[in-house]
Parts: structure tokens; C-alpha cells; sequence
């Protein structure tokens, strides 16, 4: 089995008395999507920054690539950071050129790639327009083509959607799922729920720079328990008797259906059994899992709930996922 | 290395792109070339100084009246000199007409020179011998209007007594009238008690004001002379003490000092006054080009493509480059400017750069340059990686600026004593130590003050490098507040961790 691409072991970084990021283990296959998930300032910034090496751990190892410092393997990876960073007056092959050439390419091989890759994603009319006059969604677009010129085996890629339109994130995400497709290792940081379950392998969800999750899309859902919802005019309280039924919420501004939470392996249809019993007439029925916007707000939820009272301990962890105890520390 | 000279290159590329760069660049010779000659487009483009003279002594108004003459022979002389400068071949001149190139050529002034071109029968006269000298398709020489013009007394005010005097001089000087001002010597001109009345209105006219008073001082000396010691010459008035300076210090045998001289003394200060101004023109751009990074997060890609110490060293290294591109067009500039506009400006930009190549100081005045050049952009550079926006900057630019052009508030006062106490305690300040240096080396300083403040300049510069390179990488990436002014400058030597961590 090849070596892990990323492999944090104890990762601390402090701010003066501020821990940004405390005690972080995980590990990141080749070849991988892996999403980085957290609220804001859950310390994903600060974790990919030590990631490139841009900063110094306080405390424990990582190997990148099988090194110890990104410093040695800068050219094997590549990186897009959340606001584009790029210079507004280079021009589109320019810019991209630039950093493959810093990346290790020869300045007129960069050209030639940086032009090819624009063409590719439809930006050859835009060679040598400067990225000052590109749209957000051009800009970011050279963005992500500048951190893959050079052709890296691991693209750390920050907020890599943000701000764009749903064409473009369309786009984007097809790039991503073509390059895991060619074997790169790909790490994102997102806010954005739905990316996150349509490309990642592998999800790692950050909260106040502890890590709450680490695992796959399922073994995430499996965190909270199944729903049901039911439409009707009438009054369902009665369903709280219901075998398998942990909770039920009433419809609410929020949402019109009544809302239940199953217990694993309940029978959903006892639901609609009790409520043709009583001839209630349906206007909507469905069963589904947690949604990852739901696991998410929870896990982060959860963990600022913890800073005031960090006596928090978790409910259920499944087999290879790892939901981080809480107040202790441990992964 | 190879990544560090493609940030330079590129900081390069970008630096002298920038419009700002390029309006610096046009802006300091424009400005010269503005006040070199405005006032002189000014004066040519002001009407004549026209006055009369009420000379109740006699013999005062014919003085002026030829004083006023002899200065337009003089304009125009000068004029035809620049011209055939410009569009003649004084060498074949020299060779069939000695006496004629000898006044169009020479550099003898005042009467003497007047003299001569009475003797040649005026200028329309020599303008005619000139005329197989002057090259095919030359355009026809431009001579001046005369600048004063004397004018005979109206009748009126010629015979008006005290009392009709003052109606009849309102009449004829102020604004779109004929006169700028009537000259009224009275009778006993020259005695302990009288005194010229100078009569004007309207603009103020101070150099017709200068020239009367001038011409008039003239004139009582030759009376003065002419009644002490009758028959003697009135020339003897035109004698000057010549007074040839000598340097033992030069090189080789002792020689008058040269004009060749003169500029191997003051081009150092023109170039220690360039560095002020280029790190002026350029650290700004230096810094607020860090600040944009670091506020778009370019910085974080580029410190994922290359060290901190590389970016910053490409960094510096580009922004030399543009500098030195600066000074070579200013300079460039200068030597164009003085080699078309300057009277012998070929021989002047000759001597110029012979006496700064053959001084031996060219490479210590570069040395100096470029170290005074890495010492300001690095501290630059830092207050940059130190600022997360222009505001925060604006905190350490006000005092920074202040240190770094301070050595031209002392400039003058240095000038009477290069190598007085003051001056060599102020080259013992490491970060003044270049700027002083340049301006010290023409002025002989002790061998061991040269050694020492050079190895002093070199060192502080590296450490300076070094430290600023700390600083840089350790905020580049930070969008906290700045520190404080004071740990900003502890952490410069080294006295303080709290920046320099």
C-alpha cells in the first residue's frame, strides 16, 4: 500500500494564547478527494498554511509526500488559495506561466502550457487579458490552472468554489473529479455542504481547531440518526408512540412537515401504518439520512456548545470513522 | 537562485511597468528642465525694460545708455556663440579667420568682448563672415531682443519743473504705457547727499532696478577715478584679481583645479542626492506592492512556490534593478540635456565622466549606492510584510521617511566641512553610512575612515538584510496589527524578538 499523500500526527499551532489548531491527526490517501470541512475559523487556513509549509506546528509531525517539510516537495504540489492570489496586472498565460516556472517548468515549456491549458478551459480569447479584466469566475479559473501547470501530484485547493456562479462550479468540479481521475491527490477546504458530498472520498470536519470527524460520506450520516417527514393537516402527535421514533417536531416556519428522528433499523412504514389507521390523509411522505449539512451543523454545533461546557461526550462512533471525544483531547 | 532571479525578474518587469514608475521617471527631468527654463523663457518672453534718464549732472544718461547696449551686444554675442556651436564648424574657422573664431568661440566677456565685435563691425557684420561657416540647411540664428532699452525723455517731462513732474511720469510709466521707469540724477550726483531717484509703476521690475543702480555706481567710480588721477585709463575699473585653485590632494602632480576637477567633487553629492530620491520614488511602491500581496494572498502562493528569503531577496533585487534603471536614465537624461542644451556641452559631459571614471571612486560610489539602495528597500519591504493595509503602513512611513531624508537637511552645512567632526560622526551612523560616503569620497577622507566605514557599510548592510528577511517572513503572512513604532525599531538591530521571532 503506497504511503499516505498527507500524514498528521498531533498538529498544534498557537497564536500567542490563542490555539488555532490543537492536537490534529489524520491521514490522506493518493489519489484521494478529500473535503476539509469547518465553520469559520475552525483553524482549516492556519492547517493548510503548516501544510505548505508556510507555517511551523507548535507542536507534533507531518509528512507530505513522504517528507517532512512541503518545503522539499514544493514542486510537487500545488496550491490555490481562497481569494485567488494572483497579481491583477500579469496577464492570464503570464500569470499561470509565473508560477510553473517557480514550480520548477522552463519559463518558455510554461508558456506553452499555461496557453494550452487556457484553451482547454475555454479561456483562449483571454490569453493576455490581464486578470483585473477577467470576471470572478475567469480569475479564479486561471486561479486553479496557475496551481496545476506544473502538473503536481497534490493540489491543495482553498475555498476553491467561493464566489463562483453554478455554471463555473460545475466546471470546477468536474476539473477536480477528472484530476482524481488522473491519479492526483486532492485536498479542498469548503463551506459548501453539497461540493463536499458530490467529490470527497474522504471527509475531515474541523471545529475551533480540534477535529470533529474524520471518515467517509456515509459513515458521516450514520452520525444522525434517519428522518421522516410527513404532510398532513392533521395533529400527529400520536406518532411519539410509534416504535423506532426517538423525536418529532411539529411543522414550523422552517419547514411544513412534521419532522421525526428514527432510531437505526426502525421501520418506517409503522408510520404510515399509524396514520392510516386513523385515516389521516398524507399530502407528503419521505425517509432519508442525515444530510451532511445536518451532520455538519451538528458536529460544529456541538463543539462551540463544548467550549462553554466541555463535558460533552460522543453517542456512537462507527467502525473506521473517527468522532473526536470531546473535552478529551484524544482522536 | 534560479527561483529567486525569477522574482526579480518579475518584481522588475512589474516595477517599471507601472504607470507611477513611469511618471517618476519623466517627472524629475521634467521638473528640471522646467526650472532651468522657465525663468529664461520668462525673461526672453518679457517685453523690453524701456527707461529714460532726466540727467540734470550729465554725462549719466549716455552712461546708461551704453550700458544698455553693451548688454544686448553681450545677449547677442552669446546667442551667435551657441549657434555656431550648434550649427557651425568652428575648427575650419579657426584655421582661415584666428581673430573672428577667437571672439565667436572664446569665452571672454564684457566690454573686451564687445570691443572685439565692434572691431569685426557689429553683429550683422560678423553674422555675414560666419556665413560660409555655418552648415547647409541650418535654420537662421534667433538673436534676442534687446532686455533694456534706453529711450530719449519725452519733451514734456524733460521740461516739466518739480510741481508738473509727478502728472507728467504718470503719463508715461505703468502697465501698457511707454516707460518702466525714469532715472532722474540730480545736478550734485555724487555728492555725500544726493541721491538718483528711481521712478517706476506697475509690475516690479528688479532687474532694470539692478542694472540702473549698477550702471550708475559704475559710472560715479570712473568720476571718482577720473578726477583722483586724471589721464589714467577708466579700464583700470575692469581689473579682477585672478585666483587659480590648486589641489595637492589630486592626483598625480599638483594641477589648477580643472572643471574636469570640480565635477569629480560634486557628482558624488548628485548621486547621494539621487539615491534619497530613488528610494523616495521607489520604497513606497516597494511597500505598498507587499501590501497588496499579502491583502489578495498572493504572498501565500508565493511562498508555496518559493522561501521567504528567496521572495524577499527577488524582491530587493528587482527593485535595484528598477533603480539602477532610474539612474542610468536620469542620468541619460542629464548627459543629453547638457550635450545639446549647454554651451560646450560635449566637453562638459566629457569631463564629467572622465573625472568620475579616472577619480578611482566610481566603483566605491556604486558600492555605496547599492547598499544604500538594499539598506532603505529592505526596511521598506518589511513595514510592508508588518502592515495588513496602506493605514496600517502610513504609521511607520511618516517617521521612516523623515530618518531616510535627513541627511539632506545637513547636506549644506556638510558642504563648508567634509571631514570636520560633524561630518565624520554622522558617517559612523550605519544606516547613513553610504549616503555619507558618497558624498565624503571626493573630499579625500582618511584612508582608515574609508576602510573601516566601508567594511561598516557592508556589514550593516547584510545584517540589515538579514534582519529585515526575518521580519518579512515572519509577517508576511500575519493580518494582525503592526507593532508598535519603537518594537519596530528595536527589532531592526536585533534588540527585540517580539517582531523578529
Amino acid at each position: 500500500m503506497p504511503a499516505p499523500a498527507l500524514d498528521l500526527n498531533g498538529i498544534v499551532k498557537r497564536f500567542g494564547t490563542f490555539e488555532a489548531v490543537r492536537d490534529l491527526s489524520f491521514t490522506h490517501e493518493q489519489g484521494r478527494i478529500l473535503g476539509f470541512l469547518g465553520p469559520n475559523g475552525a483553524g482549516k487556513t492556519t492547517t493548510l498554511r503548516m501544510m505548505l509549509g508556510l507555517l511551523a506546528p507548535d507542536a507534533g509531525t507531518m509528512r507530505i509526500l513522504g517528507e517532512a517539510s512541503a518545503r522539499t516537495v514544493r514542486n510537487r504540489i500545488g496550491y490555490l488559495p481562497e481569494e485567488r492570489g494572483l497579481y491583477k496586472r500579469m496577464r492570464a498565460t503570464a500569470a499561470i506561466a509565473y508560477v510553473a516556472a517557480l514550480k520548477g517548468l522552463e519559463m518558455k515549456t510554461a508558456r506553452l502550457r499555461a496557453r494550452a491549458l487556457l484553451q482547454e478551459y475555454g479561456l483562449g480569447a483571454n490569453l493576455e487579458t490581464r486578470i483585473e479584466g477577467l470576471s470572478k469566475g475567469m480569475a479564479q479559473k486561471v486561479a486553479f490552472l496557475a496551481a496545476l501547470a506544473h502538473d503536481p501530484e497534490l493540489l491543495i485547493l482553498d475555498e476553491p468554489f467561493s464566489g463562483l456562479d453554478p455554471i463555473n462550479q460545475q466546471t470546477m468540479e468536474n476539473s477536480v473529479r477528472a484530476l482524481a481521475r488522473q491519479g492526483k491527490t486532492i485536498l479542498f477546504s469548503t463551506h459548501t455542504m453539497a461540493q463536499a458530498e458530490r467529490l470527497c472520498d474522504r471527509l475531515v470536519i474541523l471545529a475551533r481547531g480540534r477535529k470533529v470527524f474524520d471518515g467517509t460520506l456515509e459513515q458521516a450520516r450514520r452520525l444522525l440518526p434517519r428522518r421522516a417527514r410527513i404532510g398532513a393537516d392533521a395533529d400527529l402527535t400520536f406518532l411519539r408512540g410509534v416504535p423506532g421514533v426517538v423525536s418529532l417536531a411539529a411543522p414550523g416556519p422552517a419547514q411544513p412537515y412534521w419532522e421525526m428522528e428514527l432510531q437505526e433499523g426502525a421501520d418506517s412504514s409503522l408510520l404510515l401504518a399509524a396514520c392510516f389507521e386513523r385515516r389521516i390523509a398524507l399530502t407528503h411522505f419521505d425517509v432519508a439520512d442525515a444530510s451532511l449539512q445536518d451532520v455538519f451543523v451538528s458536529l460544529a454545533g456541538h463543539e462551540a456548545k463544548a467550549e462553554a461546557a466541555p463535558a460533552y461526550a460522543e453517542s456512537s462512533a462507527d467502525r473506521d470513522a473517527t468522532l473526536v471525544r470531546l473535552g478529551g483531547g484524544g482522536a | 537562485m534560479r527561483r529567486t532571479l525569477l522574482v526579480a525578474w518579475h518584481e522588475f518587469a512589474n516595477f517599471v511597468t507601472r504607470r507611477g514608475f513611469l511618471i517618476g521617471l519623466v517627472l524629475l527631468p521634467a521638473w528640471i528642465v522646467i526650472a532651468s527654463t522657465l525663468p529664461r523663457w520668462i525673461a526672453s518672453s518679457a517685453p523690453p525694460r524701456a527707461f529714460t534718464v532726466i540727467d540734470r549732472a550729465g554725462g549719466y544718461a549716455q552712461a546708461l545708455q551704453q550700458a544698455a547696449s553693451l548688454a544686448d551686444d553681450e545677449d547677442k554675442l552669446a546667442a551667435l556663440r551657441a549657434y555656431l556651436r550648434a550649427h557651425g564648424n568652428p575648427a575650419l574657422l579657426g584655421a582661415r579667420d584666428p581673430a573672428l573664431a577667437g571672439l565667436v568661440t572664446g569665452g571672454e566677456s564684457g566690454r573686451p568682448a564687445v570691443a572685439a565685435l565692434n572691431a569685426q563691425g557689429g553683429i550683422q557684420a560678423v553674422l555675414g563672415k560666419l556665413a560660409p561657416y555655418i552648415k547647409a540647411g541650418a535654420p537662421p540664428p534667433q538673436l534676442p531682443k534687446a532686455h533694456i532699452v534706453y529711450r530719449p525723455p519725452p519733451p514734456a517731462l524733460a521740461a516739466a519743473n518739480p510741481t508738473q513732474f509727478l502728472a507728467e511720469a504718470r503719463k508715461e510709466l505703468g502697465e501698457g504705457k511707454p516707460l518702466d521707469a525714469i532715472v532722474v540724477v540730480p545736478k550734485d550726483f555724487g555728492t555725500a547727499d544726493a541721491q538718483a531717484a528711481y521712478w517706476t509703476s506697475g509690475p516690479n521690475r528688479q532687474d532694470l532696478k539692478d542694472f540702473v543702480q549698477r550702471t550708475l555706481t559704475d559710472a560715479l567710480r570712473r568720476n571718482a577715478l577720473a578726477r583722483a588721477a586724471p589721464g589714467a585709463s577708466a579700464a583700470l575699473l575692469d581689473v579682477s584679481a585672478g585666483l587659480d585653485e590648486f589641489d595637492p590632494a589630486g592626483n598625480g602632480a599638483a594641477h589648477e583645479l580643472s572643471f574636469a576637477d570640480q565635477a569629480r567633487r560634486y557628482a558624488p553629492s548628485a548621486l547621494a542626492f539621487l539615491l534619497i530620491l530613488v528610494v523616495i520614488m521607489n520604497a513606497a511602491a516597494l511597500m505598498s506592492a507587499v501590501i497588496e500581496e499579502k491583502s489578495n494572498r498572493v504572498v501565500e502562493v508565493m511562498l508555496s512556490c518559493v522561501s521567504p528569503r528567496e521572495f524577499m531577496t527577488g524582491k530587493l533585487l528587482g527593485a535595484a534593478g528598477a533603480s539602477l534603471l532610474t539612474l542610468a536614465i536620469w542620468v541619460g537624461f542629464a548627459v543629453a540635456a547638457v550635450w545639446t542644451l549647454m554651451p560646450g556641452g560635449p566637453f562638459v559631459v566629457a569631463s564629467v565622466a572622465g573625472a568620475i571614471v579616472s577619480g578611482g571612486t566610481l566603483p566605491m560610489l556604486l558600492l555605496c549606492f547599492v547598499c544604500g539602495l538594499l539598506t532603505y528597500a529592505s526596511i521598506f519591504l518589511a513595514i510592508g510584510s508588518l502592515a495588513s493595509s496602506i493605514q496600517d503602513a502610513q504609521a511607520y512611513v511618516g517617521p521612516t521617511m523623515i530618518v531616510v531624508i535627513a541627511p539632506m537637511i545637513v547636506m549644506p552645512a556638510l558642504l563648508s566641512d567634509p571631514n570636520g567632526a560633524f561630518a565624520v560622526a554622522l558617517t559612523w551612523i550605519p544606516i547613513y553610512t553610504p549616503f555619507f560616503m558618497m558624498f565624503r569620497l571626493p573630499w579625500h577622507p582618511p584612508a582608515l575612515q574609508v576602510v573601516l566605514a566601508t567594511v561598516l557599510m557592508i556589514a550593516f548592510t547584510a545584517f540589515l538584510v538579514v534582519q529585515m528577511a526575518r521580519i518579512f517572513a515572519a509577517h508576511v503572512l500575519s493580518t494582525d496589527r503592526p507593532p508598535k513604532f519603537g518594537v519596530f525599531l528595536r527589532s531592526l538591530v536585533g534588540f527585540s524578538k517580539h517582531v523578529a521571532n
